[in-house]
């Protein structure tokens, strides 16, 4: 692939790797940082990459990496899903929309009360629609693993929101 | 039967063959609490979707977008280390950018990356890499499949051996002095694989034209061109 085509490629994923990047740290800022730290290294790196390969995939394992490697200690600092992240999802809402708003907060709050290893896996396989053998790629871990965590995350989730309702 | 909630979590996923997919249809059949469930895992499935969704369509930082097209646009940098990479001279459509951005951009990083096909020398540009040893190794006569091919050798006035070649990222003429193939002309690649016939066989006619243009007498022959080759392109 020419270098023009990766980087216009590249380019078309970054809402999606700020979205990633928001699950994993639950705060914007740091997700900021984690996206620019993933670019960096995604250039660096970039002829590493199997064409034929998802892109997104590869670029998702690259930023759970250095989240792993550069975050975690951060993180802990952190009891509550980023509110600026929440506001700049849900954006301008007239009163039509409360009730859906009151929604995405708990939304919010089950995904943020999960593990952080069944949110990363709820995220990349119900959110970003990854295939289980890629998600289980991207986190680094075998398939019985991750569909044990989705498994886990899901259940919470389901018992989480049903209750809000 | 029963089911598993990683079998009802992996039919919501559409992760299951189509036996085991028929097999917990069924058990939703017979059974209404797995039917609950299933709709369940669809509905947490939508809910989690529509919730992200709109943050995916949000703008990102301009300088992000900035630092990619940077990074991309600095041909040497990236596009040698894809070529090294490689191991050959890369595929595609590639070839007309980049060997027009080798040509802008290799002043400011050839030096860095020596293993690449082209590196800047004192009087220009000088082959390096694969380019190199086709150059140095391979005979007109003899390259079937060959990444990189030799279209013809012959001298230009002076007495330098020039050589023709044409791969898929750049095609030119290289002549052979100051220790190693200097590069008289750079034009882009061809794409054989894409079929792209047509324009390979008229890129290649302009660089035939431009050889005999540089040449003096008769292109050599397949004896002449070993002969070249065991001294050395001398």
């Amino acid at each position: 692939m020419h270098p023009a085509v990766f980087g216009e490629e590249l380019v078309t994923l970054l809402p999606r790797m700020r979205r990633f990047a928001r699950s994993l740290t639950r705060d914007a800022t740091d997700a900021d940082d984690l996206c620019q730290m993933t670019i960096e290294r995604a250039l660096k790196s970039w002829q590493q990459w199997q064409g034929g390969s998802r892109l997104d995939a590869w670029v998702f394992r690259i930023m759970r990496n250095i989240w792993i490697d550069e975050g975690r200690a951060r993180t802990r600092r952190k009891q509550t899903f980023a509110p600026e992240a929440d506001g700049d999802a849900v954006g301008d809402r007239g009163d039509a929309a409360i009730e859906a708003h009151a929604e995405r907060g708990n939304v919010d709050r089950a995904m943020a009360r999960l593990p952080a290893d069944q949110r990363e896996a709820v995220m990349l396989v119900l959110v970003e629609g990854f295939a289980y053998k890629e998600a289980a790629e991207i986190l680094g871990c075998p398939m019985g693993t991750l569909t044990s965590r989705l498994v886990r995350g899901r259940e919470a989730l389901l018992r989480e929101l049903g209750e809000a309702r | 039967m029963t089911v598993t909630a990683e079998q009802i979590a992996a039919f919501v996923d559409d992760e299951l063959d189509a036996t085991a997919r028929a097999q917990v249809a069924e058990a939703a059949l017979r059974d209404p609490a797995i039917a609950a469930r299933i709709a369940a895992e669809r509905d947490l499935r939508e809910t989690l979707r529509a919730h992200f969704a709109p943050m995916a369509d949000l703008p990102v930082p301009q300088d992000w977008v900035d630092t990619i097209r940077q990074a991309r646009a600095d041909p040497v940098v990236t596009s040698l280390d894809a070529m090294r990479a490689r191991r050959s001279w890369g595929r595609g459509w590639a070839g007309a950018a980049m060997a027009a951005s080798l040509v802008i951009g290799v002043g400011i990083g050839a030096q860095l990356h020596r293993d690449g096909p082209l590196v800047a020398g004192p009087g220009g540009l000088i082959a390096a890499g694969d380019l190199a040893r086709t150059l140095d190794r391979q005979l007109a006569s003899a390259q079937d499949g060959a990444p990189i091919r030799i279209l013809g050798t012959f001298r230009r006035q002076g007495g330098d051996l020039c050589r023709v070649f044409a791969g898929a990222v750049a095609s030119g003429i290289a002549c052979h002095g100051h220790g190693g193939w200097q590069m008289e002309q750079v034009r882009p690649g061809v794409a054989p694989e894409r079929g792209a016939y047509a324009q390979a066989g008229s890129g290649e006619g302009d660089l035939m034209a431009a050889a005999q243009a540089m040449a003096t007498g008769d292109p050599l022959d397949a004896d002449q061109e070993r002969t070249a080759r065991e001294h050395g392109w001398q």
